[in-house]
């Protein structure tokens, strides 16, 4: 079925359990369309129960997806993005926010213009490209690949990996795990293991490194 | 906000839980985990008002029921605070997160059970650290102008069709 596109302050809702998600935002579109029929009511919110659905919709619109075993999939550029699922895996090429979570899914980002939201237990969470980040995982990777502004990683034993763009802040903890945290050659990054040491360095950074971890090794490097 | 109706209660439950609180332990030994825990009973319990309770410790974490979202809301935004304070000024060691439903719940002795209180439970596994997560019929027993919440998507409930629409509180109390 097909229905008008929502106006600029509302979204699109999709809930599945079993069944995957796959969302195509459309440059030339105008309509939004689904195989499956829209629950009458405002926000526009379709529910897949366990079959596959399939959504295309226009640039820029803003969803919020939910499926428990169903892997969740969103091409093309979108808008301010949620997704929630327990297992299943989630995929988002650019969005201009993300919130994504998961308990055991895998997630990846490859594009978030502005901050990117993610929150896992035990799956890898991979962000090619974001704004400001604040990504936490238990036992998954995190790896924030290209952080355009400033970040927050909390992982309880897995690893973070954080390239950071330019004179952004990162606030990065673990108990047992690994932090690894870039700068380009030229920013003067202030580490410390806490905020209160900060408040008695040295100016003449451009920016800060608050890094802490209980077991595991911390180093900030330049490339 | 949502336009759901209110439940017919407006029994509130809130769960907390610190996380890595587990691998904590094992890395810094048992004196420091029940530093921890005595640290944040302390800075849940001032949070506490009226007839709001603190119903039971559950290892790391701790069970509240509020008579209604606001003061639930009030007492989670409140333990957030304290728990971020405490980290920057105190050295607190670990991030709190949160979970908070809204509908019947039933009393067994000082204990609350029901499917309100499994729902919370399960919000909060969804949290992040420094994160209060609540549902759809919690947004709906508090004002409009009360805070900002951001979506976060549907979550499955074993035993129940429908969806539960959650949401992330995004910015405190307003005025």
């Amino acid at each position: 079925m097909s229905w008008p596109a929502p106006a600029p302050t509302a979204v699109v809702r999709i809930s599945t359990g079993s069944g995957a998600v796959h969302v195509q935002a459309e440059a030339d579109r105008t309509e939004c369309w689904s195989n499956v029929d829209a629950l009458d009511g405002s926000p526009m919110t379709i529910d897949g129960g366990s079959s596959k659905v399939e959504v295309r919709v226009p640039e820029g619109t803003d969803l919020v997806i939910g499926s428990t075993s169903g892997k969740v999939t969103v091409d093309g550029r979108v808008g301010a993005i949620s997704v929630l699922t327990t297992s299943g895996r989630i995929s988002i090429d650019h969005a201009a926010s993300v919130d994504a979570r998961s308990t055991s899914g895998r997630v990846e980002v490859v594009h978030a213009d502005g901050e990117c939201r993610v929150v896992s237990t035990s799956g890898k969470v991979q962000v090619d490209r974001c704004g400001a980040a604040d990504a936490a995982s238990r036992s998954g990777r995190i790896v924030l690949a290209d952080a355009h502004g400033p970040v927050r990683a909390n992982c309880t034993s897995g690893k973070i990996v954080v390239a950071v763009a330019g004179a952004h802040d990162v606030d990065a903890e673990t108990v047992s795990g690994r932090i690894d945290v870039s700068y380009p050659v030229e920013v003067r990054p202030l580490v410390a293991s806490s905020a209160a040491d900060l408040a008695a360095a040295t100016p003449g950074h451009d920016c800060t490194v608050v890094a802490r971890s209980g077991s595991g090794r911390v180093v900030v490097s330049t490339r | 906000m949502t336009s759901s109706e209110l439940p017919p209660s407006t029994d509130t439950v809130l769960f907390t839980d610190l996380v890595g609180f587990t691998e904590y332990n094992d890395a810094f030994g048992d004196a420091a985990a029940v530093a921890a825990l005595d640290a944040q009973l302390a800075i849940a319990r001032r949070a506490l008002t009226g007839d709001s309770r603190l119903v039971k410790e559950l290892g790391d974490g701790l069970m509240f029921w509020f008579p209604h979202p606001k003061p639930a809301l009030t007492a989670a935004t409140a333990i957030l605070n304290g728990i971020d304070a405490a980290r920057e000024h105190e050295g607190f060691p670990l991030g709190i997160r949160m979970g908070m439903h809204a509908g019947a719940v039933t009393a067994r002795g000082d204990d609350v059970v029901g499917h309100t209180v499994n729902v919370a439970s399960r919000i909060a596994d969804l949290a992040g650290p420094g994160e209060l997560v609540v549902s759809d019929s919690v947004l709906a027993g508090l004002e409009a102008t009360a805070a900002v919440f951001q979506p976060v998507g549907p979550a499955r409930v074993k035993g129940v069709q429908a969806p539960v629409w959650l949401h992330r509180f995004a910015a405190p109390l307003a005025g």
